[in-house]
């Protein structure tokens, strides 16, 4: 019963603390918020060069903007460093570097914030800010192949924010600077391995003249070796990589006699010896004098076997041990996973197909008639549904007959056997544009991120001209850039593909580089504006831009 | 209240008896013998594989005429004090072997001896013995098949079901190399076969060389020797022979 009573007593209490008066403070004050501009400050720092902390840009006050700023400061903080209270600020990038304790420049953004603080009232209004370390010379940067009298010269041309735009600067012969030595031997081709970081970590660029091969460190512009490695006749005529996290760095080189070499670099083979035996086909044997477009990734690669007069692939296959998971227990439906190491192996395979039934709607690729001349060879897409028969790859080439006349064709393969087969995919036509000289230009894309409507044209040039073939429209020929110099040509293009394909990059026999607008999501235009033009001061054999974001997966 | 004081004390000690443990004796009951490896996937709810014996008179110097190989028998039952004898019989039916190709003991013998703290098993091994005769050489990778089944008596019974008999293989191939391991599988030459290894060695420069430290030591030669065996397949396709089986060898490799 004294129990009883205590509880009702602490029970009462409870009750009256609800009847006691409110007297808080319930006046608001007026807050004048910046109106911020954007979500996020987003900004690049470059090893070696100063970073520019920009605030202003990106608020305004709705009231007397003069007042405000005497009545507040500001904080710039990064990883958690207070890096200034100033609203601009201007910093070393090797400073900042170690101000935040940066270890390792990698893709990753580094995270901090912007903030205005109100000096009476301490209140603060906070932007997010996104910084993206990279080394000196960084994705969307180029580097221009040209000739240089009866030598080479590779110069480079740095992406620059000008008054917020992005814009270009020209660097001319830096392999010859920072090496001491020139490029010797008049230009045949440059290749960018992005995967090659056990040299550097924007992997290496090689530039092979008709004296001689140079491998170089993209990081720094020093000569890497001669390629010493590749164990091939005379120079390498053509060198194709493709990488990939988990399965390392694959790397194709083609000698004069058009035999294939492979380089695998594996958990075993990390600094990558090259093979001294040539890829295999079959009993035919073969001399590949075209390697087509595909992927960075490991998508089938088409080639031309001239001895043959056939289409060939480099096929990757993934290779290892499987099991089969139920997707309910006891229901016996199910599927194959990976269980265990996979492997990406690459075999060089005929298209011919095994199939009794005869293959039709396209040309006999695995069986070209005499005289044939292939212009051009890429992957054009990838077809079907993976719950619906599984997807698979469609090639293309464009290719002259022996009188001279321009085909077009299309044809769907097999993924794991790279034979040709029946599909509604596949075309023969004649080219939508006449015919077409040995030597035209062309440029196609294959990656679907950052939007794929590019992927329907197929850009070529004719002299100081360049059109596209739209894939979407009926296969229609289009016009789209005149050079203003009619005695120019024009001898490279090249998508910005880390531009999300915003930028048509184009060399030319008088030495131009020359960058187009061509908005992300936007049609074509005729014509479109010139972001920038620079000079080499030599024909523009060729232009690779730099990147090591493994979603990009055109490489031209 | 005394009630209630009473009915908690009962409470108590149900509860401490739940907590005393019964010892359960690992040895106990009638002797069963049975093999260590299953001859027959186990039945439900098992997982176990069937598991052959494998023995290769390719190791052994020429003119070697017999071999023994051991097999590995399992005890349940009471501890022993004093051995066990059992039978084995051929179970002609399952084998390929002839009379002649292999010979079975009158009576095996399971040792009574200590077993150890901590056992959960009680494990001796008998042998049989395995004939050369002269069709194994032709008979190659396939070899010669020998199931035996144990045969209880009125001291022991037969234990479990799906380890009652054993599956003895014997050939006069090599067997698979230890580095023909999951590498070797998935990335250079697929999986083993007699015809195929035998093959490659026969064709290949310096295949002997090829093992698990060159694989490690020098991946690139190790293609290059993958890609000498694929171009040496290709060109003798058209053999009026052998061109079939280089087809399938070349179809295996990866």
């Amino acid at each position: 019963m004294r129990n009883s009573i205590i509880f009702l007593g602490i029970f009462m209490l409870g009750f009256l603390t609800g009847c006691f008066d409110d007297e808080g403070n319930y006046d608001y004050k007026k807050v004048n918020e910046p109106n911020w501009k954007e979500n996020t400050i987003q900004m690049t720092a470059r090893a070696g060069e100063i970073t520019k902390f920009r605030g202003s840009p990106y608020f305004s006050w709705s009231v007397d903007s003069l007042q405000r700023a005497s009545e507040v400061t500001y904080e710039w903080k990064l990883e958690n460093e207070v890096l200034s209270h100033e609203v601009d600020f201007e910093m070393p990038t090797n400073e900042l570097i170690g101000r935040i304790g940066l270890v390792k420049i990698e893709s990753k953004p580094r995270s901090g914030t912007f903030s205005i603080i109100e000096k009476n009232t301490g209140v603060t209004f906070v932007l997010p800010i996104s910084v993206t370390f990279t080394p000196t010379n960084a994705s969307a940067d180029w580097f221009v192949l040209s000739e240089n009298g009866g030598n080479s010269k590779l110069s480079f041309i740095k992406r620059v924010a000008d008054a917020g735009i992005w814009s270009y600067e020209l660097r001319e012969n830096v392999y010859a600077e920072t090496n001491g030595e020139e490029l010797v031997g008049t230009p045949q081709f440059m290749n960018y391995a992005s995967g090659a970081t056990h040299i550097g970590t924007m992997g290496t660029i090689t530039v092979v003249t008709s004296s001689g091969m140079y491998e170089i460190n993209c990081e720094n512009f020093m000569k890497v070796g001669n390629l010493e490695e590749v164990p091939c006749a005379g120079n390498i005529t053509a060198r194709y990589d493709v990488k990939g996290t988990d399965y390392g760095l694959q790397t194709f080189v083609k000698d004069a006699d058009g035999l294939l070499y492979r380089r695998m670099m594996s958990k075993n083979n990390l600094m990558g010896a090259f093979g001294r035996e040539p890829m295999v086909l079959d009993a035919k044997g073969y001399s590949i004098s075209h390697i087509g477009h595909s992927s960075t990734w490991f998508d089938p690669i088409p080639c031309y076997d001239a001895l043959n007069r056939r289409v060939v692939t480099i096929l990757f296959t993934k290779s290892g041990a499987l099991k089969f998971e139920e997707w309910f227990p006891g229901s016996g439906m199910g599927s194959w996973v990976e269980d265990g190491e996979q492997f990406q192996i690459a075999n060089l395979v005929s298209t011919k197909s095994t199939a009794s039934m005869e293959i039709d709607g396209c040309a006999e690729v695995w069986n070209m008639p005499e005289g044939t001349k292939p212009l051009y060879l890429w992957y054009v897409k990838e077809a079907g549904h993976p719950f619906m028969g599984g997807n698979y790859p469609v090639l293309g080439m464009i290719y002259n007959d022996v009188s001279g006349k321009t085909w077009w064709t299309e044809f769907a393969t097999n993924a794991n056997t790279g034979q040709v087969e029946n599909r509604s995919d596949n075309r023969l036509m004649e080219f939508p544009a006449g015919n077409l000289q040995e030597g035209t230009l062309f440029l196609t894309r294959i990656g679907s991120n950052y939007g794929a409507q590019k992927q329907d044209y197929v850009l070529y040039n004719k002299g100081n001209e360049i059109r596209y073939i739209d894939r979407a429209l009926g296969y229609r020929d289009q016009p789209f850039i005149t050079l203003e110099d009619p005695n120019d040509r024009v001898t490279y293009m090249a998508w910005g593909a880390y531009e999300s394909y915003g930028r048509l990059f184009v060399g030319t026999e008088k030495g131009n580089f020359i960058v187009y607008s061509t908005p992300y999501g936007e049609p074509l235009t005729v014509n479109p504006k010139v972001i920038k033009i620079l000079n080499v001061g030599g024909k523009v054999v060729s232009l690779k831009e730099l990147n090591n974001d493994t979603q990009i997966i055109d490489q031209y | 209240m005394k009630r209630g004081i009473y009915i908690l004390f009962v409470t108590f000690v149900l509860l401490a008896a739940a907590c005393s443990k019964d010892e359960i004796n690992i040895f106990s009951g009638k002797h069963q013998i049975y093999f260590d490896k299953f001859y027959m996937n186990a039945l439900a709810p098992g997982t176990e594989q069937a598991d052959t014996t494998q023995a290769s008179f390719f190791y052994y110097p020429d003119g070697t005429k017999s071999i023994q190989v051991k097999l590995a028998v399992q005890l349940s039952g009471t501890m022993l004090d004093s051995d066990l004898h059992f039978g084995l019989k051929a179970i002609e039916e399952a084998s390929t072997a002839q009379p002649g190709e292999y010979t079975l003991e009158e009576q095996y013998t399971f040792h009574a001896r200590p077993v150890a703290e901590g056992d959960k098993e009680i494990r001796d091994t008998i042998t049989v013995t395995l004939n050369k005769s002269d069709r194994l050489v032709s008979l190659g990778e396939e070899g010669i098949r020998l199931v035996v089944e144990l045969v209880p008596n009125e001291t022991v019974d037969l234990g479990q079901y799906e380890r009652r008999r054993a599956v003895i293989v014997w050939t006069n191939v090599e067997g698979i190399p230890e580095w023909w391991d999951y590498e070797v599988r998935y990335a250079l030459l697929g999986e083993y076969s007699y015809e195929k290894y035998k093959l490659f060695l026969e064709v290949v420069e310096e295949a002997n060389d090829f093992n698990g430290e060159l694989i490690k030591e020098n991946p690139a030669k190790a293609i290059d020797m993958v890609n000498q065996f694929k171009k040496w397949l290709n060109e003798h396709l058209d053999d009026p022979v052998d061109g079939e089986k280089y087809q399938r060898i070349l179809n295996s490799l990866v």
